[in-house]
């Protein structure tokens, strides 16, 4: 659970996300308060105030007190069977700026930041990424975002009688198409994306990220569109061999997507369920 | 004066046979997302902030990957000398499960 209190101009600050809310909008916590002072609409908090109870319940007072035997804890796990225990040779730790996996594995590149999802002659085609800033503000809406975090397979059958696989399924069966979602997270190296990094205030060559750096000067249109697009969710179709195993993806694909803080959708949240 | 008594949870062993290294990342890269694929033979793994550790945009000192030579990957990736996030497939030179 989060500490909260209010500062000196009377708005909400947390102690866990001290970054202050500068907008003009309300704090997530005036939306709850709201919301919970309204006693038809306390049920929300049931699975919070849940939750909650069941982790602090080992940390009450005189748990485990009284005349129940526990039997003694084993830190001795179940055995497994020898096809299951890990059988590759470890790597070793590593400060070189170079990817390492055991001997015996083989590691490609699917996409990375910049790369291009709409590479289709003739319907205003993204080029390849240049990697030095020069890449059109507005072209980051179809390329790969940054900060590649959470990801998720997607198989999508293509014949239309594998029934209930129209939707997505995780198997894949020969003929589907394989899609990858990777959440792209935050803006936090967004200087490479500039000819010569981030500019606020008239000064370029600045590094602004998650850490608190930022110094609120005005900054340039093109640089702010950059660094909003490349947050959301990129889904790249997966390009496959005659096995079924992956090599790439397919910068042609019209299953490749973005979904940035740019893309048109209906957001349900407390506001609209409550 | 002991009163009562209070049972902990206690860590399994894991031994050398359930836990070991699998991926060091680049420089400064955050190891991030991982999916397997349903039969297990190919992982999915994200390298989030490469190169996080630079101070400005042309920082040679604190990671290239993947826009380097020797980076694991098979070579220099795209263009430029920049440091990108990018998302990995693993696979097992024989075609066997990943890990096993």
């Amino acid at each position: 659970m989060d500490l909260i209190f209010f500062n000196q101009k009377g708005n909400y600050v947390s102690l866990i996300d001290p970054i202050e809310n500068q907008s003009n909008n309300e704090h997530f916590q005036e939306v709850l308060d709201k919301a919970l002072s309204n006693p038809s609409r306390r049920s929300i908090l049931r699975g919070g105030l849940g939750l909650a109870s069941m982790f602090a319940l080992p940390m009450l007072p005189g748990c485990g007190d009284g005349t129940t035997t526990v039997a003694a804890a084993s830190n001795v796990l179940p055995s497994l069977a020898s096809s299951a225990l890990l059988k590759f040779t470890p790597v070793l730790k590593s400060y070189a700026d170079q990817l390492k996996v055991p001997a015996g594995y083989t590691v490609k590149i699917l996409h990375a930041t910049g790369d291009t999802l709409d590479s289709n002659a003739g319907d205003g085609v993204v080029a390849a990424y240049s990697n030095a800033g020069a890449d059109a503000a507005e072209s980051w809406a179809k390329r790969v975002g940054d900060q590649h975090d959470g990801t998720e397979i997607f198989c999508i059958a293509t014949s239309g009688t594998l029934s209930g696989k129209s939707k997505g399924s995780y198997s894949y069966a020969t003929g589907d198409k394989v899609v990858i979602a990777v959440n792209n997270e935050s803006s936090a190296e967004a200087h490479f994306f500039h000819l010569t990094g981030q500019t606020s205030g008239g000064v370029s060559g600045r590094k602004f990220d998650q850490f608190g750096q930022w110094d609120l000067g005005t900054r340039p249109a093109d640089e702010a569109i950059k660094e909003i697009l490349m947050h959301g969710v990129t889904i790249a179709e997966v390009t496959l061999d005659a096995s079924g195993k992956p090599t790439g993806y397919n910068s042609t694909s019209n299953l490749n997507r973005r979904i940035t803080p740019e893309t048109v959708m209906a957001v349900n949240s407390l506001s609209t369920t409550l | 004066m002991q009163t009562k008594s209070q049972n902990t949870f206690v860590g399994g062993i894991l031994g050398e046979s359930r836990l070991r290294r699998f991926l060091v990342g680049p420089k400064g890269a955050e190891v991030t997302g991982i999916t397997e694929t349903a039969d297990c033979k190919v992982i999915f793994v994200g390298i989030q902030h490469p190169g996080e550790n630079a101070t400005v945009y042309n920082d040679t000192n604190n990671g290239l990957w993947p826009t380097n030579a020797t980076n694991g990957v098979g070579g220099k990736y795209g263009a430029g000398a920049r440091p990108r996030s990018a998302t990995l497939i693993i696979t097992k030179d024989d075609g066997g499960k990943i890990g096993l």
